[in-house]
């Protein structure tokens, strides 16, 4: 009885602490859609055939690879470990803002976690599109604004935009990207 | 082990006097206001839902308001709650992360009381936990008497090494959401920071072997919350960096990241 008691109730202590709050999930009334799933384009057009969920994915987990290095090397330039030329701080800042560019373009229908199991996308990507349109609109504006400041050619304001941009990363890694 | 160095002292409500700006940084790390305020709510107003398994818990109202909140609370009472868990004669749930804060020093509960005494008093009432168990508070006690270890832990030789472990585990709390838990609720000590898939957030292994990182990978991830692969986290842990581990001196960062290296297997 005792042992039950302790047992039952030390259970609870458990994922308490890593509690967040329950998103309000109010359905927008007619959300734009993801990009369908690639067509399968005609035979002659495609000799090595079309990209594959999986295809499709281990582009994206590259692209964002990539993503990833063009922030890490800059924040060294931001730490002042890296000499911080201004071309150099532009060419980072472009690579980041072009992706921003296709960045949705990426994730078409049919390319989540349901289809393709390494992906640690989530399925809220697709089921709250809106949502992630809107995430990755701030990574956009953003890294936008970083093009602007690497052209003005000074380390500071260069870290301090860097940083918005980590931020609108981090924000979209909070609800549609995997804890873990 | 832990220790119970401290205990006579501050169980008697003696605390030094408390600076409330370095309660605020200590704050920022421990989580206190990020888990007491809901959502554009009034710092420390409470009313913040924490879901598990077991139901929706509902942080109190912790502002000094003498309705709704702590009101007449002494630093004595403060004490018994961050130290013991027990507040108004009952026993607290552990979704109130004190068997961390239980080891924290008697200057830095000090300066957190300080703290919260100077946020404006707000009357909200908070709103009942949704348990669907363990609705009953007295069952704590045999929790608590398992796997509470009261007090400020025994220092250890090495100064930033003790701090270190000091800031990881008393103030920063990281083994609640990073280790996993036994069968009674406590986090498993031989597998200290290997991670979770606890619902509902999980967090990764973060133990030196499965990282791998160097210091100063270490120092700028508590820094900027940028991994060595310039991946950036969000979350409860983008929280934990931008209110937390960004606002220490570096020194402090040198020293967490240290512990991490050398301290945890
Ligand atoms: C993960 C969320 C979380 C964090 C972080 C947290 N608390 Fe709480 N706290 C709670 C919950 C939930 C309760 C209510 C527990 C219960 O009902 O038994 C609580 C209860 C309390 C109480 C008792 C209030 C009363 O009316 O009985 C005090 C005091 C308190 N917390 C202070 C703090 C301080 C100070 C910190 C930071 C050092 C902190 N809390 C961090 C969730 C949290
Ligand atoms: C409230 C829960 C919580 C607390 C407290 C917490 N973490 Fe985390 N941590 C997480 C989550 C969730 C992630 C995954 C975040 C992501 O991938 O975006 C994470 C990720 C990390 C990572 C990144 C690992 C990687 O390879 O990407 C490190 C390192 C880390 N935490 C260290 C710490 C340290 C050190 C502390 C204490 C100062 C701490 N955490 C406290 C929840 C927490």
């Amino acid at each position: 009885m005792i042992r039950t008691a302790a047992l039952a109730l030390a259970l609870l202590a458990s994922p308490a602490f890593a509690g967040k709050k329950k998103s309000e999930d109010a359905a927008p009334p007619a959300p734009p859609a993801p990009p369908a799933a690639p067509a399968a384009p005609a035979a002659e057009a495609a000799p090595a055939g079309a990209p594959t969920p999986a295809d499709i994915y281990e582009y994206r987990h590259q692209a964002f690879e990539a993503l990833g290095k063009h922030m890490k090397a800059s924040s060294l330039m931001a730490k002042g470990r890296a000499p911080a030329r201004q071309a150099d701080m532009v060419a980072h800042a472009q690579a980041m803002q072009g992706l921003s560019t296709y960045l949705l373009d990426m994730f078409p229908a049919g390319t989540g976690p349901d289809v393709v199991a390494e992906t640690e996308a989530l399925a809220e990507v697709w089921t709250d599109w809106t949502g992630f349109q809107a995430r990755a609109q701030d990574f956009a504006t953003e890294s936008q604004a970083l093009v602007t400041t690497a052209q003005g050619g000074d380390v500071a304001a260069f870290g301090a935009q860097l940083g918005k941009v980590g931020a609108t990363c981090g924000a979209c890694h909070d609800s549609y990207r995997k804890g873990d | 082990m832990w220790a119970l160095l401290g205990l006579g002292l501050a169980l008697a409500g003696d605390l030094p006097p408390g600076d409330p700006a370095r309660g605020a940084l200590l704050e920022g790390l421990a989580g206190c206001q990020a888990c007491h305020t809901s959502e554009g709510g009034a710092p420390l107003a409470g009313g913040y839902r924490i879901e598990t398994p077991h139901g929706d818990f509902y942080s109190p109202n912790i502002t000094l308001d003498p309705t709704t909140g702590l009101g007449d609370w002494t630093e004595r009472d403060f004490v018994r709650a961050m130290r013991r868990g027990r507040a108004e004669g009952q026993h607290l749930y552990p979704a109130f992360p004190y068997g961390s804060y239980t080891a924290m020093t008697d200057q830095d509960l000090a300066d957190l009381w300080a703290w919260m005494r100077s946020v404006p008093p707000t009357p909200q009432s908070s709103r009942p936990h949704e348990l669907e168990r363990f609705r009953w508070r007295g069952a704590l006690a045999f929790w608590k008497l398992l796997e509470l270890d009261r007090g400020p832990r025994r220092p250890l030789d090495d100064a930033q090494l003790d701090r270190g472990r000091y800031l990881v585990d008393a103030v920063g709390h990281c083994g609640e959401c990073h280790t996993p838990r036994n069968g009674l609720g406590g986090l498993r000590d031989r597998l200290a920071m290997a991670g979770t898939d606890d619902p509902p957030e999980p967090a990764p292994d973060i133990r030196p072997a499965t990282l791998g990182w160097s210091a100063r990978d270490w120092e700028d991830f508590l820094a900027d919350g940028m991994t060595p692969e310039g991946d950036v986290v969000g979350g409860e842990m983008g929280r934990v960096i931008r209110q937390g581990t960004a606002r220490l001196s570096a020194a402090d960062r040198a020293a967490i990241a240290r512990w991490m290296r050398e301290g945890v297997e």
